[in-house]
């Protein structure tokens, strides 16, 4: 099985998120956002509306509408018109820095995830104001949170009402985000978490693998939406019944030891997860009930780990050894005093080195059989899965 | 101002919610919601008598495999009857010749309980004379599982 990976795009600073949808694509570059056609990568336009990071992006499928979240403390939705895009900002009475926003299925409300207060904000546009309108969802009093929500929540694929979101103290909370005006009563009959659900009200609350490590994402499972998909700062993939609240399955990657940061699904049961090893996995749930590891995607620099049990095999692999010190320090002189790049570096980097991660994998995003990454680089990156 | 990083910002919040959490606020919170149990004196006497027993018929790698993974303490009435806990685990650990048949037979999660307790030994100053032995189980462990162990030591919040 050959792996096939391809340099997309390469950029000077890192990109924190990007989105793909309807043949378009947003990344950020700090603060400014960049809106390209996919994929042909022709720029239609960029804004600066933050005057912050931006922390998020992503565009809804059904509206093409844009929304990104920022270290200002603000979101800005941006609406396709005729001549491109009209922005209108949401202020959102958060004080600290949003870290994630979501479009629901829909299309026409969106969550965001604060580091204040460990509350989660819905927002929604109000045609009687013509205003965007933020509410907060607090968890119960009792429960003891770090304060911050972390990037992973996300919506109910069955019913677009209940959100499901994790904080830095490795809480997970089931909320329900019902408004009158946008959703229909009729979705949440039979459904699994109960009966009746109220804007704000909590259907469930859940200290997963009871070890409070941060959740870093959390993915409904698309065929069995009692379940979801976790993945926590311990590097452990979780596959937990947020109706029981126990873990049915749990997961470690065995050769990079290293936490994710993504987890998203491509069908009914496989996924990809990526993070700080640099490479996308994907997983698949065997029966509802075990995780399986299916393949990597992408080649990788090979883990420090394997060093350490047998250091005389591939000691000079990964980084450039030098006979004595006299030689190294030869080598910063002749970079230093005569601008003399060293030479032995690009003939190292090979085709491999080019198409694939040096660092942590930010974002994620799947168009029909491709998948994208974006990574702390500045490089976003497409697999054939 | 001079010293404005000094600044307790989490004091000039107005919000409950974002009290900065104190490791007694979270193993109080672990003890309450029952997933750590903390020992009474008497139930921790009881373990240390069992070691110790252990220990006087020259048996030490035994009360590695069947006590002190099985039983992690991380919360006791008696913080010292805990430090002396501590150290009669390191007494094992130091006499423990052969460790790689031990560590086969500890499960991933018994190898995390065993590692924080490396951890806690090495912390402590007054166990620093036979550190080496230590610094030896710690190596052999992450030979054998990986640096994820060290993860997981790092971001658990259940510490020994």
């Amino acid at each position: 099985m050959s792996i096939q990976s391809k340099l997309l795009v390469n950029l000077k600073l890192p990109v924190r998120s990007f989105s793909i949808n309807n043949n378009i694509l947003a990344l950020s570059q700090e603060e400014t956002l960049f809106i390209y056609t996919y994929p042909d990568l022709q720029l239609i336009t960029s804004f600066k509306e933050h005057d912050k990071r931006i922390t998020s992006i992503d565009i809804s499928k059904n509206s093409g509408k844009i929304l990104t979240t920022s270290e200002d403390r603000t979101c800005v939705v941006y609406t396709p018109n005729e001549s491109g895009y009209s922005t209108s900002l949401v202020v959102t009475r958060f004080l600290k820095s949003i870290n994630y926003g979501k479009w629901n299925h829909k299309g026409d409300k969106f969550l965001i995830c604060s580091s204040d207060m460990a509350q989660l904000g819905v927002c929604y546009f109000d045609l009687e104001t013509n205003w965007w309108i933020s509410k907060h969802i607090a968890p119960s009093e009792t429960t003891v949170s770090g304060g911050s929500l972390t990037k992973g929540a996300s919506w109910n694929p069955e019913n677009d009402i209940l959100v499901t979101f994790g904080d830095n103290f490795g809480n997970l909370t089931t909320v329900s985000t019902f408004l009158k005006k946008l959703d229909d009563k009729d979705k949440l009959k039979n459904s699994p978490y109960g009966e009746k659900f109220p804007f704000g009200k909590i259907v469930k609350e859940w200290i997963p693998n009871s070890n409070s490590s941060s959740i870093n994402d959390i993915a409904y499972v698309p065929a069995d939406t009692t379940k979801v998909v976790i993945a926590q700062n311990d590097g452990s993939l979780t596959l937990f019944d947020n109706v029981d609240g126990t873990t049915i399955s749990r997961s470690f990657d065995k050769i990079f030891g290293k936490p994710f940061n993504k987890v998203s699904f491509i069908s009914q049961t496989e996924f990809i997860v990526a993070g700080y090893s640099g490479v996308p996995l994907l997983y698949t749930i065997v029966d509802g009930s075990s995780l399986k590891f299916l393949k990597q995607l992408g080649k990788a620099r090979l883990p420090s780990s394997n060093k350490l049990s047998d250091n005389k095999n591939n000691s000079n692999e990964d980084e450039p050894q030098f006979a004595s010190g006299i030689q190294a320090l030869k080598m910063f002189k002749d970079m230093d005093s005569r601008g003399k790049q060293q030479s032995y570096s690009s003939a190292l980097a090979t085709v491999d080195d080019e198409n694939s991660h040096v660092m942590p994998i930010t974002d994620i995003c799947v168009e029909t059989d491709l998948l994208i990454t974006s990574g702390l680089d500045g490089k976003l990156i497409e697999y054939t899965i | 101002m001079e010293d404005w990083r000094k600044i307790d910002i989490d004091a000039l919040d107005a919000s409950t919610r974002n009290k900065r959490l104190t490791s007694e606020t979270i193993l109080a919170n672990f003890i309450n919601k029952g997933i750590i149990h903390k020992y009474s004196s008497q139930e921790l006497s009881n373990l240390i008598g069992e070691i110790s027993a252990r220990i006087n018929k020259n048996d030490y790698s035994s009360s590695i495999l069947e006590i002190v993974v099985k039983y992690p303490v991380y919360a006791a009435e008696d913080s010292s009857l805990k430090l002396h806990y501590v150290q009669l685990i390191n007494n094992c650990l130091v006499n423990t010749k052969d460790i790689d048949p031990v560590l086969k037979q500890l499960s991933d999660d018994e190898i995390d309980v065993l590692l924080k307790y490396c951890y806690k030994i090495m912390s402590l100053t007054e166990l620093q004379a036979t550190g080496q032995y230590i610094v030896n189980w710690v190596y052999k462990i992450i030979s054998l599982h990986g640096q994820g162990v060290v993860l997981r030591y790092i971001t658990d919040r259940k510490t020994i």
